[in-house]
């Protein structure tokens, strides 16, 4: 205590800086008691002399290039910043001569040219005290909201990044929303933010993706467009995980926006469309796996009328066209995504409408199961059974009838491909999910029994698995009928 | 629940064509493991009252169709655990110790009592399993015929081979099969197939498959059943019998792969091959038979040591025989 009024009794501002480092260096819980015990009247002197010395010491670290007397200016601060972050933990007296010293610090925060571990430290010392003001919006924060930004974007952003600064950045992610992006100086943080959609960190967090999710909506959506491009081109690569990861923070940006800011959720859909678009003329197979699964998201969510209505207007003008296209690979691939996302359906006026929408679907699926290309039947075959698995009670009999029997009596004796048998086996193993098909199946399995002398192998094992399931669901039955009787 | 109808699968496929198909892709282990779950519970049931109805469906499902038995078997304990395995193993072995039902006469009572007294005499340690002869006092044995006999045996063979890699996690299984299958109770068995009318060699080549799996998880058996026994006792008189040449390459390949598994030193299957050719010697000094069977059985010898990496031996060996 003692020491510390000797200190601050000292007429340079330099000079108390220099001894609250050093006292510091060894112990630093002394300051915050001593600053508690001094008087608002001995408050503003001491700021009266701290404030021009930390403002030269910034203003000199920024230009300085010599080693020895970095050392001494980083010592200031160093000290500078601890006797802030004291001062502002303090409830009492706050005069406005510690923010425009804070102000000062931050400039430290943007300056990447002299990187080491030595500015690091001291950074991220500042950086932890604006982080604080920001949290509890303390009047001026948002003055050095954008360096202070900066610093965590670039820290969580390193390759060998650890989470905390990760974890930091989220705290403050309400202070986004004061960001004005079309200022030059703070066009740099667009480049940085597009860099979180890339990084593994941000996009293992489910914390950080729904932040990702906010940043595309954000400013209206002005990197929206930007980061469409940089996902579509991370989708190259084809990893499943990436691609639902970034199908969900897409969905997710859909979703939430589309009450606040319907402009934003319509120029979202059209990137939607454009990537059903390329998945379907997709000549990589690698790309087109990359998008059905990010389209996923998309397809396998509880669906709102509004979702619905948002679906029918991405697919509706490119689907059925694809679906006829000449070429067997645009067709086979526009049937996976036709498959995966019926029923299209819209809440019109007339009900007559819904319906003619409905039966073009249907009639779709059984042209597609009779398609001369057998990839296409193999996946007609594939996407038919799980439909009905899901929709077999909204389905009307006659065409669960119809495409049970096609299935049955034409596909599973396809002598030109075993894909399409393997894919009919792999069907009913699906339908063999939903209950309510047992009576219909019942009658129509011992029509394929010779699979088992199938010639080829997947199929047989298959057909075995098949089988199988048929025996574990009669063991589950007779259970549950055990414990309704009983 | 009234909407749900109960499929089961055997009014999908008939069994015939399953179990044609388990033999016929005995080799693909996918088709043949499913195929396990999916008859597991018609052939080795769960939950049964009846001690011996494991063994009675395996007599039964081995007399239909003993190549389908053989690869659901191996792959049973992929579906069960393996202590049901080995005690099913166990089982059949001592169903194997009463010989077959009815061979002729006059071989068939002696063995069979001998071996009903020494499992009453030493009955106090394992009554629950052995005494099958005893809970069924009309029939001697549950096993008809010889052929029979014979896939039963090909099949504990089978079962001890599947297990054989785990067995030594799961001491319990271990000690339980050990505690039937030992070298007295081999002994037995080989007394009981030396002592049948027909196929005796291929018997006899069974109980070595036996032996040798069994040998690997259990080393005192090695020390039980010497090497001199096995070759004097057992081989060399079914070599002397025997007139195929076939049969006398089965029996001998058999015996060097016991012996191997059961870590007898390569200067002893030296030791062997040099007695064979005395043997073959002196039979053709005597002019009784052909040694050409002899002949045949020290060269596959001599292949079995060759891929077992002795080859400079193997060489020898064969220069001397020719």
């Amino acid at each position: 205590m003692m020491r510390f009024e000797e200190i601050f009794s000292q007429k340079e501002g330099n000079d108390v800086l220099r001894g609250v480092y050093l006292v510091c260096k060894e112990d630093d819980t002394g300051l915050s008691k001593f600053l508690e015990t001094v008087t608002q009247s001995q408050s503003m002197t001491i700021w009266n002399k701290l404030c021009p010395a930390i403002s030269d010491a910034v203003a000199s670290v920024l230009v300085e290039n010599n080693s020895s007397d970095t050392d001494e200016l980083l010592h200031a601060l160093t000290a500078g910043a601890k006797c802030v972050k004291s001062a502002l933990a303090l409830s009492t007296f706050k005069p406005a001569q510690i923010k425009a010293a804070l102000l000062d610090l931050s400039r430290f925060l943007g300056d990447f040219d002299k990187e080491s571990a030595d500015t690091f430290a001291v950074r991220n010392l500042i950086s932890s005290v604006c982080e604080a003001c920001i949290i509890v919006s303390e009047s001026g924060s948002e003055n050095y909201l954008p360096s202070t930004i900066t610093f965590l974007l670039r820290e969580s952003l390193r390759a060998d990044a650890k989470d905390g600064f990760l974890k930091r950045l989220l705290a403050i992610k309400h202070g986004f929303e004061a960001l004005d992006f079309s200022r030059a100086d703070q066009v740099f943080i667009k480049d940085l933010l597009l860099r979180c959609f890339v990084h593994p960190n941000y996009l293992k967090c489910a914390d950080a993706r729904k932040f990702l999710a906010e940043l595309i909506a954000m400013s209206n959506g002005f990197l929206c467009a930007a980061v469409c491009q940089v996902i579509k081109v991370q989708i190259a690569s084809g990893s499943v995980m990436l691609a639902s990861q970034y199908g969900g923070i897409l969905h997710k940006a859909w979703k939430d926006n589309l009450v606040k800011s319907p402009a934003f959720s319509r120029r979202l859909q059209d990137s939607i469309q454009t990537y059903v678009h390329e998945g379907i003329y997709a000549e990589n197979a690698k790309r087109f796996k990359g998008l059905k699964q990010l389209l996923k998201s998309f397809h396998d969510v509880n669906r709102s009328d509004q979702f619905n209505l948002m679906l029918v207007e991405i697919y509706d003008p490119i689907i059925w066209r694809s679906l006829r296209c000449a070429n067997a690979t645009v067709r086979s691939q526009a049937a996976v995504f036709f498959l995966d996302v019926f029923p299209l359906q819209k809440v019109s006026p007339s009900p007559e409408e819904s319906d003619r929408l409905l039966q073009k679907q249907f009639d779709m699926l059984t042209s597609l199961l009779k398609d001369d290309d057998q990839r296409v039947r193999a996946i007609a075959t594939t996407g038919v059974t799980h439909i009905l698995r899901e929709y077999w009670d909204m389905l009307p009999p006659a065409t669960i009838q119809n495409l049970l029997k096609y299935i049955f009596d034409t596909l599973a004796f396809d002598v030109s491909s075993a894909n399409v048998r393997y894919a009919v086996v792999m069907g009913l193993q699906d339908l063999l999910q939903q209950p309510l098909s047992h009576k219909a199946l019942k009658g129509l399995l011992p029509i394929i029994k010779n699979y088992i002398h199938d010639r080829s192998e997947r199929v047989r094992v298959a057909f075995v698995q098949l089988l199988n399931m048929v025996r574990l669901q009669s063991i589950l039955l007779c259970r549950k009928r055990h414990d309704i009787y009983s | 629940m009234k909407n749900v109808q109960d499929i089961v699968f055997y009014d999908i496929v008939p069994v015939d064509h399953l179990l044609a198909r388990l033999a016929e892709d005995r080799d693909n282990d996918e088709l043949c493991s499913s195929m396990t779950e999916l008859l597991v519970n018609s052939y080795f049931p769960q939950n049964s009252t009846d001690k011996l109805e494991r063994v009675h469906r395996c007599i039964q499902f081995v007399n239909e169709n003993s190549l389908a038995a053989e690869s659901f078997y191996r792959h049973l304990y992929k579906h069960s655990s393996i202590g049901s395995v080995s005690k099913l193993s166990a089982m059949l072995f001592t169903v194997l110790l009463t010989g077959p039902c009815s061979p002729a006469p006059e071989v068939q009572v002696e063995p069979t009592g001998k071996n009903a007294k020494r499992q009453r005499n030493g009955g106090k340690k394992a009554p629950a399993l052995v005494t099958v002869a005893e809970d069924n006092p009309g029939e001697t044995s549950l096993i008809p015929d010889v052929p029979c006999f014979l896939k039963v045996l090909r099949l504990t063979t089978v079962l001890v081979q599947s297990i054989q890699p785990v067995l030594k996690d799961h001491a319990s299984s271990l000690n339980l099969l050990l505690k039937y299958i030992n070298v007295k109770s081999l002994k037995q068995l080989l007394a009981v197939a030396m002592s049948q009318p027909t196929h005796r060699e291929y018997l006899v080549a069974g109980a070595l498959q036996l032996i040798s799996s069994t040998s690997v998880v259990d080393s005192s058996i090695a020390e039980g059943l010497t090497f001199d026994l096995l070759l004097n006792e057992i081989c060399l008189p079914q070599l002397r019998q025997t007139e195929d040449e076939q049969t006398a390459r089965i029996v001998m390949s058999c015996f060097v792969d016991a012996a191997l598994n059961m870590g007898f030193e390569v200067p002893l299957l030296e030791e062997i091959t040099h007695s064979l050719v005395a043997f073959a010697s002196n039979i053709r000094s005597k002019k009784q038979q052909e040694p050409h069977i002899l002949l045949h059985a020290v060269s596959s010898i001599a292949l079995l040591l060759a891929e077992r990496r002795c080859n400079v031996i193997a060489n020898d060996n064969n220069s001397k025989v020719r």
